[in-house]
């Protein structure tokens, strides 16, 4: 069975990109554009990793990874940032994501190869 | 008749001594400083001392017999007739401000004394005159009265005050400073121009000043009157800029301070200008770089999502076409990326991610990247890696990542074509040290103290690359400096350059 992939990010074209690139790696993808979108999918299936983007109108990344802590998920986050912020990645660390990356200075293939090296793990 | 004989021995010797006193003060007068003549009631000379033929070249002989009025300036002329005048009716005339003429014409300024000169039975015979030579004295005045003028029109605020605090003198820049004006402040305390919470500032202040201290440059906020509104005193604040020092008395005791102070708020007001433009500058860099991220991003995944044939495969001179356009769409996201740290670095946002990292094999994974470059200019790229293994550093792995990518791309960028590169990786001392070498057109020696400057751009590198920030190198700069390490070079135009750093192995 495919392992299945949640994209949460409110820039469609993005989510799409990479929606796109992980379907053709094999997995099962769905994309989300918005917080609160996030919460219902998830309260509904079953998602082996999280890509999520933090800065996101009304429920932004920081406050939907408490959430997803509060629903009882132990499911993997990796912040897909836009901002190289360090203070905003430090914090996203230390509300239990497992790691990130900067859109905007990662290729496709990079990401790829960082979910795989997760999933296999 | 022995009687009579020796009443009249002792009135040759009364009379022998009082011409004795008689020549003494004749010789006295003769000699006198000061000129010392005698007139009639009409001004005609009748007596004319050594003193005034010293003072206004003429002789005794010359001047004996001759109205007084020959020294007289025509504009006084009348002046000598009412002090005479004065006198006649028996007063004194004394240290009256006057000016003479001299026998060469030139005019002297004197200090007049006149008084009358009285037969025993009080008729007033005619005048004696004392003329005083004020010339220096006058001068110390005019230079005095210009000092009082210059202070008195001075923009600064000159304030002369009591080791206590109370004003003495209060100029012009003063009153236009705070708002009071000299009558207002003169023996009044400094303390009214300072709000209760620096009230303790002026003690202080003096209290250096009696240890015989010089405060300069002290920048603070006084308090000013102002009564622009009629009855309404309103205080606002002035920004003053100054300096405070001892007041000596000859003898070198300290006996007050002055105080000049300089109305600085319109430079303040520059300098918050200045600071705000930078700000709204560096939020436009700021805003424009993010803005320009999402959309190149999109631009770049799906490119590449293209390039690699997830649609099908491409005609190779599509891919072509395209791999060109990724590769310049990656070129401008880079630059975005180098204003966005270098605005970081400017404001202090920029924090290490700390992680355990083998530079080794971060060296070795950009000389791959690395090689994509230089192969289009057939440049042969070496990587001398360490003798032994290098222990694994806790570092900020993206910014070594930047560092060492910057210094290789400046080396292949700034190479001849067909040229070398070699970067090595080892340990010195107690240091990881890197250095890349090459043998491209190097740093002009006058321009060599720029070169880690934001936006400097050696003179022959921007013949070779037109287009590109300045940015590598003053970035490369911060990161190993927040790293401990140092940064450095040796580089000869036409020849070559050698950049590297080192960054401590225990940190």
């Amino acid at each position: 069975m495919n392992q299945r992939i949640l994209i949460v990010d409110d820039e469609k074209p993005l989510a799409e990109a990479l929606n796109l690139k992980l379907s053709h790696e094999g997995f099962d993808v769905d994309a989300v554009y918005s917080g609160q979108d996030a919460v219902e999918t998830l309260k509904k299936q079953y998602y082996d990793l999280i890509l999520l983007d933090i800065i996101m109108p009304e429920k932004d990344g920081f406050i939907l990874l408490e959430e997803i802590r509060n629903l009882g998920l132990k499911t993997p986050v990796i912040i897909s940032s836009n901002l190289n912020q360090e203070s905003d990645i430090a914090r996203a660390k230390s509300l239990g994501a497992v790691d990130y990356y900067t859109k905007s200075d990662t290729n496709l293939s990079s990401i790829v190869e960082k979910i795989k090296g997760f999933l296999i793990k | 008749m022995q009687n009579d004989a020796s009443q009249q021995s002792q009135l040759i010797i009364d009379l022998k001594k009082e011409e004795e006193i008689l020549r003494q003060i004749k010789l006295i007068v003769e000699n006198s400083h000061d000129a010392i003549t005698g007139e009639t009631l009409e001004g005609i000379v009748t007596s004319w001392n050594g003193g005034a033929t010293r003072m206004f070249g003429y002789s005794a002989e010359e001047m004996i017999g001759q109205p007084i009025s020959i020294l007289i300036p025509d504009e006084l002329k009348g002046e000598l007739s009412i002090l005479l005048d004065r006198v006649k009716s028996g007063e004194f005339v004394a240290d009256h401000d006057s000016v003479r003429l001299r026998k060469d014409g030139s005019r002297i300024n004197v200090a007049l004394s006149i008084s009358p000169i009285k037969l025993k039975d009080g008729t007033i015979t005619g005048v004696s005159i004392v003329d005083r030579d004020i010339t220096e004295r006058k001068k110390k005045e005019e230079s005095l009265r210009q000092a009082q003028m210059i202070l008195e029109n001075s923009h600064d605020a000159i304030i002369g005050q009591t080791l206590d605090g109370i004003v003495t003198s209060w100029n012009g820049g003063a009153t236009k400073m705070f708002g009071y004006t000299s009558e207002e402040m003169g023996g009044r305390s400094m303390t009214s121009l300072f709000s209760p919470e620096k009230k303790d500032e002026l003690s202080q202040l003096l209290e250096k000043v009696k240890n015989g201290e010089i405060v300069a440059d002290y920048d603070t906020i006084w308090l000013r009157k102002d009564s622009t509104k009629v009855g309404v005193e309103l205080q606002i604040f002035a920004d003053v800029e100054f300096s405070i020092a001892p007041i000596h008395t000859d003898e070198g005791a300290i006996v007050g301070a002055s105080l000049v102070g300089r109305d600085i708020s319109i430079r303040k007001n520059s300098e918050q200008k200045v600071k705000e433009l930078n700000e709204v500058r560096n939020k436009f860099i700021n805003i424009i770089s993010h803005q320009l991220r999402t959309p190149l991003s999109i631009i770049n995944w799906n490119l590449e999502t293209v390039l690699n044939g997830d649609f099908g495969k491409l005609d190779d001179s599509i891919h072509k076409f395209l791999q060109s356009t990724y590769k310049e769409s990656l070129r401008v996201t880079s630059r975005i990326h180098d204003l966005i740290a270098a605005m970081d670095i400017e404001e202090e946002r920029v924090t290490l991610q700390i992680e355990e990292v083998s530079i080794d094999s971060v060296v070795a994974g950009i000389m791959v990247e690395m090689t994509k470059i230089s192969e289009l200019k057939s440049i042969s790229c070496q990587y001398i890696a360490p003798e032994k293994d290098l222990p694994a550093m806790r570092v900020d792995a993206e910014k070594i990542r930047t560092i060492i990518s910057k210094l290789v791309e400046n080396s292949i960028i700034y190479s001849k074509d067909n040229g070398k590169v070699v970067v090595k990786l080892f340990a010195h001392e107690n240091t990881i040290r890197f250095e890349v070498a090459d043998y491209g057109i190097g740093i002009p020696e006058q321009e060599q103290h720029h070169i880690f400057n934001r936006f400097f751009r050696a003179s022959n590198a921007a013949v070779m690359q037109p287009d590109a920030f300045g940015l590598g190198l003053f970035i490369a700069k911060s990161f190993v400096e927040q790293h401990g390490g140092v940064i450095g070079f040796d580089s000869k135009e036409g020849k070559g350059s050698i950049f590297w750093f080192e960054i401590p192995l225990n940190r």
